[in-house]
């Protein structure tokens, strides 16, 4: 088997394996054009299905701390790519790329990439790590 | 004797044969082999499953203008603000596209070994969903609504048709395409190993025109285990006021950014049943994408939006009562339907608690259903000891007359307090043993709904003998096993609206504050008002479990409609607040209330609540009336 087969071959085998389904519309529910990011604490990980949901702390221009949301994979698909209950901790300060909400006013995002600034861990750099 | 020719022989072969070949009776209604475990094939409609529908896309869905007005409005968002739709499952209306693999079993009489129903599990909605293939009749009407609804099969040559009724409100596309609760879903599976080929047509005679004929395929997939699926949903912003995230109409931004995308022609992508057709496509053609997203305007006229104005042009009839039927609801609760306003019993040793008594013409009928009620509960089960009686059978079997011990009525409507002063004078209607019968509660009320009748010189029969004040009200002892709360709804439907919970049954008699298919009759000039009915409903869900999934657990005995759950409150709540926002926006706008009628901001809810003769007329004013007047 050449390389580029080889390449495709795994990659198609890394993405069949993933689970591909949104019990809601991503498509729907964010503006998935468009991406923001913001830096702050993480103050609560939910590890479920079909998806998780990363809390974050967010101080806004004027100082005023906002609950942001973020929708990350499932529970399965996290634990897999190694975001479990040690993976991200309360407490952690981190830097977020999401996909804003749709709805006006809304603190909910899709999570694109989280990175913990202090030792540099991230998600949502490497083949499969998205939210689908 | 007879000459035997070939022909004969050979016809005669072929049919020992062919009998031979037939499968023996127990595999009759089974000709295909549907168990074990099936993974979707991602190889149509890509684009829908991810990202995702867009919002305003909806091609290919024969749908009316009513649909089209909720699914213009409607805002993705409320899947996270709503805990009651973040684990929801999908109904067959859309479950064959939701990409879950699933397993199905046979359940087979031990006995006969026929085949009884297959059991369908879907990997994102664990409760197992029934297909019943013995035959089985359909429910009452009045019976519990669920996800997976009531399905039937019958094999057809070799294919399974499910037939499903008794579905909750779900959806065609998640972009808030909406299925009512009155649709059916017809089902032909069929299989060519190794596939499973699923067909499913949903028709919906409230939001759709047309039936709307979509499949998909399974391939087996022997070595699959469908993992644990702790769905818990989570209240992301706990601080913060319920909502229920919407678009006002004309507002929603996103409406052409499909079409706009897509570079498609904006008429297609509205949808409807004319876009379907291959005569479309030459028209289509001729149409220009739109240059720029923009805020669509969208008018709604077909016939989906005059349906409040066709029920108030409907000949009055008067109502007719010979359909009264009684229905289990959970534990000794009992469910008296067709008698005006529901009513329900709770039944046992120590008698009968009956939660509002119809109307008055149907009382004859309604005791009938109580004595029916009451001499059909399952016996209590023998001590494990010998019998003490000479006749265990008659000494167990037989059923002492129905003693009513008491009324508690929800309110003072009519067809919730019509059948008292039957009740009243029946030979039933035995109260608790006390030496002085004045003292013993009778029918029992909010002082409001008393104070109401007085005044407006009720028949002394009719008029609630006893009365409560405060928010909660728990009767003196246990009833039947189980403690009777009953508690105010300020404000909802009038200023006497009560709900009645029996705890140990779990089960919740709402009265008019929520009716499954009807808007709730708000009498502003009795003290009702659309705020206080939407906080009424939210009391009721706080009171409320489900099972799982969100559907089951606490029953909910609605004033008019069928037993319901949750679920469905939350749905009722949801649309009242919808409701409730369009018309606020309206005053804002310094509208008049001619002028918001004539807007129809119940225009898309109307198929569901809207049927009954001047139900929505009086449903709109009013909303308006109260919060004008800040009610």
């Amino acid at each position: 088997m050449n390389t580029p087969t080889l390449v495709l071959t795994v990659a198609a085998a890394v993405l069949s394996s993933l689970p591909l389904q949104a019990h809601h519309s991503f498509g729907g529910t964010y503006n998935v054009d468009k991406q923001i990011t913001m830096k702050g604490k993480m103050v609560q990980v939910t590890l479920r299905s079909p998806h998780s949901f990363l809390y974050v702390e967010v101080e806004d221009a004027k100082g005023t701390v906002q609950r942001w949301v973020l929708e990350g994979a499932g529970a399965t698909q996290f634990s897999q790519q190694f975001v479990d209950k040690d993976g991200f901790k309360v407490g952690d300060a981190v830097e977020v790329v999401a996909n804003p909400s749709r709805s006006p006013n809304s603190t909910r995002g899709r999570l694109i990439r989280i990175t913990r600034t202090t030792d540099g861990k991230s998600w949502g750099t490497k083949v499969g790590e998205t939210v689908d | 004797m007879k000459t035997v020719n070939r022909s004969s022989v050979a016809g005669a072969l072929i049919l020992l044969v062919s009998c031979a070949a037939r499968p023996a009776l127990a595999q009759e209604n089974s000709p295909l082999d549907l168990t074990g475990t099936w993974r979707w094939i991602n190889h149509e409609d890509e684009r829908d499953r991810n990202p995702g529908a867009y919002p305003g896309d909806y091609r290919g869905i024969p749908l009316n203008d009513a649909a089209r007005m909720r699914a213009d409005t409607y805002d993705e968002e409320v899947n996270a603000t709503s805990l009651l739709l973040q684990c929801r499952p999908r109904t067959p209306g859309y479950q064959a596209k939701g990409l879950d693999p699933m397993r199905i079993d046979k359940v087979v009489d031990p006995v006969s070994r026929q085949l009884v129903a297959y059991r369908i599990s879907y990997e994102k909605t664990p409760g197992d969903r029934v297909v019943w293939v013995d035959g089985r009749q359909r429910p009452s009407a009045y019976a519990l609504h669920s996800w997976d609804g009531f399905s039937t099969g019958t094999f057809r040559g070799d294919t399974l048709e499910i037939t499903t009724t008794h579905l909750k409100e779900g959806f065609v596309r998640r972009n808030g395409v909406p299925t009512s609760f009155r649709a059916t879903v017809i089902e032909h599976v069929s299989l060519q190993e190794p596939y499973l080929e699923w067909t499913f047509t949903v028709i919906d005679p409230d939001y759709l025109t047309e039936p709307l004929v979509r499949s998909a395929t399974y391939m087996r997939a022997p070595t699959l285990q469908l993992p644990a699926y702790p769905c818990q949903p989570d209240d992301y912003q706990p601080d913060a006021t319920y909502r229920v995230p919407h678009y006002l109409p004309g507002e929603n931004p996103y409406l052409t950014e499909s079409a706009f995308k897509y570079k498609a022609p904006l008429e297609g992508m509205r949808g409807g049943a004319e876009t379907l057709y291959p005569e479309w496509r030459a028209h289509g053609s001729t149409l220009a994408p739109p240059a720029a997203q923009s805020t669509l305007k969208p008018a709604y006229s077909d016939a989906s939006t005059r349906i409040a104005e066709r029920a108030d042009a409907q000949r009055p009839r008067p109502p007719a009562y010979d359909r009264v039927e009684a229905l289990h609801v959970a534990g000794n609760v009992y469910l008296i339907a067709g008698a005006g306003a529901n009513i329900a019993v709770s039944a046992g040793g120590d008698g009968v608690i009956m939660i509002d008594s119809g109307a008055a013409a149907a009382s004859d009928r309604v005791l009938a259903a109580v004595r029916q009620v009451v001499q059909t509960l399952r016996p209590p089960e023998p001590a494990e000891a010998t019998s003490p009686f000479g006749s265990s059978w008659q000494a167990s079997h037989a059923f002492a007359d129905p003693m009513i011990r008491m009324i508690i009525n929800t309110s003072s409507n009519p067809d919730h307090v019509g059948g008292n002063a039957s009740v009243r004078m029946s030979p039933m209607f035995r109260l608790l043993g006390f030496r002085d019968l004045s003292l013993s509660l009778q029918v029992l009320a909010h002082e409001r709904v008393q104070q109401r009748m007085l005044e407006a010189k009720a028949a002394e029969m009719l008029v609630p003998t006893d009365t409560y004040a405060s928010s909660k009200y728990t009767l003196y002892r246990y009833l039947n096993n189980q403690a009777i709360q009953i508690f105010h709804m300020p404000n909802a439907v009038s200023d006497g609206d009560s709900a009645v919970w029996f705890r140990r049954s779990d089960v919740i008699v709402a009265g008019d504050v929520y009716n499954s298919d009807m808007y709730p009759p708000i009498d502003v000039d009795a003290g009702g008002s659309i705020n206080g009915e939407i906080d009424a409903l939210k009391s009721l869900l706080d009171m409320s479990a489900t099972d799982f999934m969100s559907q089951g657990g606490t029953m909910i005995v609605p004033g008019h409609g069928w037993i319901s759950d949750a679920a469905d409150v939350g749905y009722y709540r949801d649309m009242l607040i919808v409701i409730r926002d369009r018309v606020q926006a309206m005053i804002d706008k310094g509208m008049t209330l001619p002028q918001v009628k004539a807007a129809k901001p119940t225009l898309d809810f109307d198929p569901l609540y809207g049927r009954e003769p001047g139900v929505t007329a009086r449903f709109v004013e009013a909303v308006y009336r109260s919060l004008k007047e800040k009610k």
